[in-house]
């Protein structure tokens, strides 16, 4: 990659020191996978050394810098960017992670050596800003945590610093100055020396009342001659053992908590459990007793700091249900690895532990063994891994396999979107001749049955068909397998979306003055990035409303006997094939009553269907268009702005939103996709000379109904299938101009084809005029000429060169809704 | 992103075909219900017999369809139709294929049958007295020894409506504000 970027390796070597070592085998690779790391010493003057170095390098070569190298400039700044606002909101939501301000502080530390390589001098000002601000917090002589003010700052900070970059990218590569920065890095300034008066002076004590362990000011006597320079000097690597209650309840929370104090006394070099053991077994929701070894086994933490044996022992006795701490001096931190609390799995080899954190997919160890659960990983990742991963790319895990962040970033090469973009065009052309090769190839087939009997010309020909038909079938795999590994490419963590929206939430939350918690789950689910792209509208509408609308406010939550605090949760799963993304919210959930009232109010349905329609049908009703306007449904219900703008940017990716609401209680939205929209199987039809292409992940059968099934309905047709009746619609209703309903639907005396699609729980009957077959499709949207057309989706090539259309299901619900309105009558 | 929706914004402006006029440029000349039509050569790409056209619902009844050019899958328009002249498809009739904002269209007209070297000089201004067309859709008139060559102006003839403009013209807005209250 760019070289001029990686000439901040100082800093990166000082980052791989606390992050990971390299997969490939550092020779101190633990022998056993539930050791601790043995990580190599870092250094701790290594850091400001290192910054010292970038900064030198600005002046010394500014050479000139590729537009490639530019980009990738852009492209790492603006992750490190977001990992730093993530690290911080998840600071601020009380989620310390024991590496978290280091993190914090490497990402800024990079930033400014790469701002500072490509002529940003204004960013890298900032940013080293910023840098020593993290800098002092990571010396625990600022508090983040909690520290409303600076958090603000922070996140101003990292506003501009978007600005800078964008608007470099705009110039061409070229920084713009603002003239914000200059106030910013004063601010930053005072916000950095405020605190850093220096241990024993005044600023001590009042950093103590901030905090309430007292833990923010390092009273180490030592601390004081060059505390300003390196603190890091005055520290000493400490080896905590800690013995929880034989009695304890939760074991694995009070880890949990350990871990998550130790990170405010100091650098915590290595856990054992891993930090990722335990977040596991707070998440599982079995309560299989996994964690009741801990009862018995001591807990260890490996740390540095400047804090006396003895305040660490005082520190430690402050979580509950601790029965004892032993404070050890570990001189060579963890040349000693301790006493594994497994050995089930101790006789796993040194390679097969590094190998299983580069694949993340390690055999599972026996289920009863605790730790053995993250052999998955080395445990020198794990150990001082985030408590939340955020790893974009990690190897889809199942729960046991937890991602070394290290492994994955050693096997990823970043590939500009538009070579991936071709790369699936060219694939979906290969699928086209594809078809049409099978096409010829059973042509040939059945012009040989024909004409057998026709001499040696046959005789001939029949081995040449034979090999074709071979060769056809072997490229038809070899296709598929092209295509599903190109698919597999363009097939990115939903993360990307997910990390942008705890700061909506927070300002959102802030804005309306409500105190809001919000959940995230599945961010490594993959999803086709074109798709991401166009959720991310829609998942921020649902998010926002969660917050405004579903959420009550303080008072009333407390009067209904709820925390103060509102709970949003999103969430993405794959399931059957589909990707999910569900919003949820702990709030007051919709009131039928008042759906009921508006659309009787508006004319949408009678009052006697209202009280006929089931809870799902009145809560569609919330995506009819204009439903949701403000001034109604804000005062009514509370719910419903511009759903039908999600309803609708949904079903145009070819997915389906529901909701499911108890009043009192919450509501959920989930969006349900297909994993990716480029290739879909479809079932062909043919109508009216046109041949049409019915995505099969909505067609639930094709029938030909008796005729006597075909009836009309308050002067609607329908077909009665099994129990249901089905609003029928004959395709070719598309071709006319006559509203659809108005088609005489075909009730001759000859069965009539008939495909029965599905969304939802909805369901529609199509007339058509024959089955053709199922096929893969490769789906070419309509241009801009033409733009939308309701009810289809695009076109594809058939193998015979001919132009199919490909319908859209939900577009023709809508269709058939608006035109023929079956729902009301 | 931002940049994209600008860029294709811009191309919006009505100042289209306006190579013939300016020194002298090629134009393809066709034939349309008996008279001639003429558009700049840098706008068509090639001219293909006529191919099976796939029908699709919900478009101007200008629209013949889609069709198939080596894989890529263009919209066909009826420029007869489209020009409000009366439909017929005859022995020679012909798909030309141009280029507009960056998309390829196919158009059916009647016959292609020249192309020719213009001089600005000889283009006078668009008249009602003179063609069976609306004006809307010209640029000027060829005035040849022996007849009149149409200027057609592509990007009106291509517009199948303001509504759809405007419709661009929302999208453009809101992408803009959207767009606003990130970088805010």
């Amino acid at each position: 990659m760019g070289t001029p970027i990686d000439r901040d390796l100082p800093s990166s070597s000082s980052a791989s020191s606390t992050s990971s070592p390299s997969a490939s085998s550092s020779p101190s690779t633990p022998s056993t996978p539930s050791s601790p790391s043995p990580l190599r010493p870092p250094s701790p003057s290594g850091a400001s050394a290192a910054s010292s170095d970038a900064q030198g390098s600005t002046t010394s070569d500014q050479l000139e810098i590729t537009p490639e190298e530019f980009q990738l400039f852009v492209e790492e700044g603006e992750e490190q960017l977001q990992d730093i606002e993530d690290l911080l909101l998840s600071l601020e939501a009380g989620q310390s992670s024991p590496d978290g301000i280091n993190r914090l502080f490497r990402a800024a530390h990079t930033l400014k050596g790469n701002s500072a390589t490509v002529g940003f001098h204004q960013m890298a000002s900032l940013t080293h800003a910023l840098e020593s601000l993290f800098d002092q917090a990571r010396k625990g002589q600022l508090l983040l945590q909690g520290n409303k003010e600076v958090m603000d700052l922070l996140l101003r900070t990292l506003d501009t610093l978007r600005g800078l970059l964008d608007t470099g990218v705009q110039q061409g590569g070229r920084e713009v100055p603002d003239p914000s920065v200059a106030q910013l890095e004063l601010e930053l300034k005072a916000a950095t020396t405020a605190q850093t008066l220096g241990p024993g002076t005044a600023s001590g004590t009042g950093a103590a009342e901030t905090d309430p362990a007292g833990m923010a000011a390092p009273s180490g006597p030592a601390q004081t001659p060059d505390s300003t320079d390196d603190s890091n000097a005055a520290r000493a690597d400490w080896k905590l053992q800690v013995q929880l209650r034989p009695d304890c309840g939760l074991p694995a929370v009070r880890i949990y908590q350990l871990f998550t104090r130790a990170v405010e006394w100091g650098q915590v070099l290595a856990t054992d459990p891993t930090a990722d053991t335990v977040e596991q077994l707070i998440a599982s929701d079995d309560n299989d007793d996994r964690d009741a070894v801990w009862r018995q086994q001591p807990v260890h933490v490996w740390l540095r700091t400047s804090l006396p044996p003895a305040r660490l022992q005082q520190a430690v006795q402050e979580i509950p249900e601790i029965a004892s701490v032993q404070v050890e001096p570990s001189a060579a931190p963890i040349a000693t690895p301790p006493t594994s609390a497994t050995s089930a799995t101790s006789a796993t080899s040194a390679t097969q532990a590094t190998q299983a954190g580069q694949a993340g997919s390690a055999p599972p160890a026996a289920p009863d063994a605790l730790p053995a659960a993250t052999s998955g990983t080395t445990p020198s990742a794990a150990g001082v891994s985030d408590i939340a991963p955020s790893q974009p790319r990690a190897p889809s895990s199942s729960g046991s396999g937890s991602r070394s962040a290290a492994a994955v970033e050693a096997s990823t090469i970043r590939v500009n979107v538009q070579w991936l973009d071709l790369l699936m065009n060219l694939v979906g052309e290969l699928v086209i001749d594809r078809n049409r090769l099978l096409l010829l190839s059973s042509q040939q087939g059945h012009k040989h049955e024909e004409g057998n009997g026709q001499g040696h010309w046959n005789h001939a020909n029949a081995t040449g068909d034979d090999e074709i038909s071979q060769l056809a079938a072997h490229l038809s795999r070899l296709t598929g397998d092209l295509q599903d590994a190109v698919m597999q490419l363009r097939m990115v963590p939903i993360d990307s979306l997910f990390r942008k929206l705890p700061r909506v939430v927070r300002e959102t939350a802030r804005l309306l003055g409500k105190k809001i918690r919000l959940e995230i789950t599945g961010n490594d689910t993959q999803l086709d990035r074109s798709l991401i792209e166009e959720l991310h509208d829609p998942v921020l509408h649902l998010l926002r409303n969660a917050v405004d609308h579903g959420i009550e406010d303080e008072a009333t939550r407390l009067a209904a006997g709820k925390p103060a605090e509102g709970l949003v949760h999103v969430g993405a799963y794959h399931r059957e094939g589909h990707f999910y993304l569900e919003v949820s919210d702990d709030g007051g959930g919709i009131s039928r009553e008042k759906i009921r009232q508006v659309a009787i109010a508006r004319g949408d349905l009678s009052p006697e269907a209202a009280q006929q329609w089931s809870d799902a049908d009145l809560l569609r009703l919330l995506f009819r268009p204009g439903f949701s306007t403000r001034t109604k449904v804000t005062e009514v219900s509370g719910r419903g702005v511009g759903l039908d703008v999600v309803g609708r940017a949904v079903e145009h990716l070819g997915g389906t939103v529901d909701v499911h609401s108890e009043e009192g209680k919450g509501t959920t939205f989930r969006i349900r996709l297909p994993l990716t929209l480029a290739i879909v199987r479809a079932l062909l039809v043919s109508v009216g000379g046109v041949v049409c292409a019915i995505p099969l992940n909505s067609v639930m059968e094709a029938v030909e109904p008796e005729v006597s099934a075909l009836q009309m309905v308050n002067g609607r047709p329908v077909l009665r299938h099994r129990d249901d009746i089905l609003p029928l619609f004959a395709l070719h209703g598309l071709w006319e101009t006559t509203p659809p309903a108005e088609h005489q639907v075909r009730s001759s005396l000859y069965q009539v084809p008939t495909v029965i699609v599905q969304i939802g729980d909805e369901q529609l009957a199509l007339q058509v005029d024959a089955l053709l077959g199922e096929e893969e499709v490769v789906v070419k949207p309509f241009g801009k000429f033409l733009g939308q057309i309701p009810g289809l989706a695009g076109t594809t090539l058939l193998g015979d060169g001919r132009v199919a259309l490909i319908l859209d299901v939900p577009g023709l619900f809508a269709e058939v809704r608006t035109n023929a309105s079956y729902l009301t009558v | 992103m931002a940049g994209f929706e600008t860029a294709a914004a811009g191309t919006g402006v009505r100042k289209g075909t306006g190579k013939v006029g300016g020194g002298l440029s090629q134009i393809v000349v066709f034939k349309l219900a008996d008279e001639s039509y003429g558009v700049s050569i840098h706008l068509v790409r090639e001219i293909n017999a006529l191919q099976p056209i796939t029908s699709v619902p919900h478009t101007p009844d200008f629209i013949e369809g889609v069709t198939n050019l080596r894989g890529k899958v263009i919209p066909v328009l009826d420029l007869r139709k489209r020009l409000g002249l009366p439909a017929e498809n005859g022995r020679d009739t012909r798909i030309m294929v141009v280029e507009h904002r960056q998309e390829t269209i196919g158009m059916i007209v009647d016959a292609v049958s020249e192309v020719l070297t213009v001089d600005p000089a000889a283009v006078e201004p668009p008249s009602p007295y003179v063609v069976s067309v609306d004006t809307e859709y010209i640029t000027g008139i060829l005035k040849l020894e022996d007849r009149l060559v149409i200027l057609l102006d592509l990007t009106r003839v291509l517009n199948p409506g303001e509504e759809e403009s405007l419709q661009q013209f929302a999208q453009d807005q809101t992408t803009g504000v959207e767009n606003a209250q990130e970088g805010a």
